[in-house]
């Protein structure tokens, strides 16, 4: 049994919403957001046969969503010739309430980073779940979870806008 | 945490979703034709090309029988540390005095196998090989100067890590979904040091004398492995949290990287020695002396380095402009830089290597190599491992 042409069409009409705001919170801009909930429902509906159950669409769309971001913001570091995939962060001064500066503390993560911090606190995803979707160990997990909450904390705390230590020497 | 999850959920509810693509199209893919996919918006299109061509790829990977001449290596090899090199042109790789060749139908990045040098002695390198996308093995390879190349092992996951001075490295391998082994392969002897099971999901922090650090998937995560004393494990020393983890230890397991919400050093009682105060990683030299710091954020570049007992900060006479990505001691004692620098700032920067005298702080250049080709080696955070495959 596979998924079915109006099985996959039926999960987009239901989750394409909730997919868009997971997207939005990866790339920080609708435009991009669209785009990238596109990309992984291509590539879903072209794993369809594999995933065999439409339950294991949602997990799995979100699993390819923030693996499918990882991997374009490191395409685009290639483009720009740059080693630094990160998304753009805006002047702080300007973010004044709480939700603008939550965006730039997320904004100021790195890509991976960034992905788990969705995947575990929005998407509700396991540890376990996250895991497989980005090919890492769930120890890597759970560390990059510890490292990107304590620069949330320290982002939010301070008003830094990047959450980076201070460079030395 | 909850906080936070409001945070995220009021933040994506902040901006209208726009309505969901048209599919019609998308389920006639199957068949090819330009007119199945006609009225694809415009991304959809180009992914659906991506799945084509990634499904269409092909890699293959082959063993030189020996290296060209003009090894661009021999200068890292000089400074005792594993570097690759690349020929310029095609994926082609060299280091050691062997040389490893890989092909790849797609000259894509992404699509490319990654090659790391775990570990090298002055007369073998053990490589690391992994295929293109996420959760592939790696394939580990011994190259040997006075003879041909073979495989050690196929099926290895996670980052396989060795100590400076390259006689011990440690990785994992799945044997069932529930359970996994440590390996741990002498690199002077060129043979098996010993093997561990551990749950699945665990992995190896780091690797210094004959011992290997673990984080091992349960309720007590920290824990060493003595290769010499069999396979088990035993706890951190002292009053080290077991939700830490460790980053490096200090020549035969004395003092103890840990990160906390900082990065934290202990001594080999469990005592903190100096808090760092920031989130960097960070690697020993050989003799447990010196520790060099690094940022995980490679748009960072923050780096200290100090020595261990006093806490003593040096600095290194690195170029304005270069952002260390990583550190790696070689095995006499000296600090290899890998950096960012991008000279006249138009973005078309490359990757350089210096090797820098501790506490002199003198540093000479090494190698440059391009962006493109440098990521192929990936940085790791990780001081150990300067190059590796894919990982976290």
């Amino acid at each position: 049994m596979t998924v079915t042409d109006a099985q996959f069409g039926d999960f987009v009409a239901r989750r394409w919403t909730a997919l868009f705001r997971s997207a939005y919170l990866l790339t920080g801009n609708p435009q991009s957001a669209e785009e990238l909930a596109q990309t992984a429902l291509v590539q879903v509906y072209a794993a369809r046969e594999r995933i065999r159950d439409p339950d294991a669409l949602e997990s799995y769309a979100r699993r390819t969503l923030a693996h499918e971001h990882v991997n374009e913001v490191r395409r685009l570091a290639r483009l720009r010739g740059s080693p630094v995939p990160e998304a753009p962060v805006e002047d702080h001064a300007e973010a004044v309430a709480s939700r603008e500066e939550l965006r730039h503390a997320l904004a100021a993560l790195p890509t991976r980073q960034r992905a788990i911090v969705i995947m575990r606190f929005f998407d509700d995803l396991s540890v376990a779940e996250v895991a497989k979707a980005l090919g890492c160990t769930t120890g890597t997990v759970k560390k990059q979870t510890h490292r990107a909450l304590s620069k949330l904390q320290q982002a939010t705390a301070a008003h830094q806008p990047n959450g980076r230590p201070a460079r030395h020497g | 945490m909850d906080e936070l999850r409001r945070g995220l959920h009021d933040l994506a509810h902040s901006v209208d979703a726009p309505p969901p693509p048209d599919l019609s199209t998308l389920h006639g893919a199957d068949d090819e034709t330009p007119e199945a996919r006609h009225g694809f918006t415009r991304p959809l299109m180009a992914a659906a090309a991506v799945v084509a061509i990634v499904a269409a790829g092909a890699t293959t990977a082959r063993l030189l029988d020996d290296a060209p001449a003009g090894d661009p290596a021999a200068s890292w090899r000089a400074a005792g540390v594993p570097f690759l090199a690349y020929d310029g042109g095609t994926v082609t790789v060299r280091f050691g005095a062997g040389a490893y060749a890989v092909d790849s139908a797609s000259r894509n990045a992404d699509a490319d196998p990654r090659v790391a040098a775990v570990a090298a002695t002055e007369d073998s390198a053990l490589a690391a090989v992994a295929a293109p996308g996420q959760n592939t093995p790696t394939t580990l390879v011994e190259v040997p100067a006075d003879g041909p190349a073979y495989t050690v092992a196929e099926d290895a996951y996670g980052m396989a890590l060795a100590d400076p001075r390259g006689h011990l490295a440690a990785w994992t391998e799945p044997i069932t979904d529930e359970t996994w082994r440590v390996v741990a392969y002498d690199t002077d002897r060129r043979e098996f040091a010993g093997t561990l099971e551990v749950p699945a999901g665990s992995s190896v922090e780091a690797v210094d004398g004959r011992q290997v650090f673990l984080y091992v998937e349960g309720d007590d995560p920290n824990g060493v492995w003595s290769v010499d004393a069999g396979p088990r494990i035993t706890p951190l020393p002292g009053e080290i949290p077991g939700d830490k983890f460790v980053l490096d230890a200090s020549a035969d397991g004395g003092y103890l990287m840990v990160v906390d919400t900082g990065t934290v050093l202990y001594d080999p009682s469990g005592h903190v020695v100096h808090e760092f105060g920031a989130d960097l990683f960070g690697t020993f030299d050989p003799d447990g002396t010196w520790v060099a710091l690094v940022s995980p954020d490679p748009a960072d570049g923050a780096y200290r380095v100090h020595e261990v007992a006093t806490g003593k900060e040096v600095g290194l006479d690195l170029p304005d402009g270069v952002s260390p990505l990583s550190f790696r001691w070689s095995p006499d004692g000296g600090l290899v830089v890998k950096s960012f620098t991008d000279s006249d700032g138009d973005g078309e920067g490359t990757v350089r290597y210096d090797s820098c005298a501790v506490p002199e702080g003198g540093c000479a250049k090494l190698g440059e190599l391009p962006v493109e080709v440098a990521e192929r080696f990936d940085s790791s955070a990780w001081g150990q491992a300067m190059l590796t495959g894919p990982s976290d």
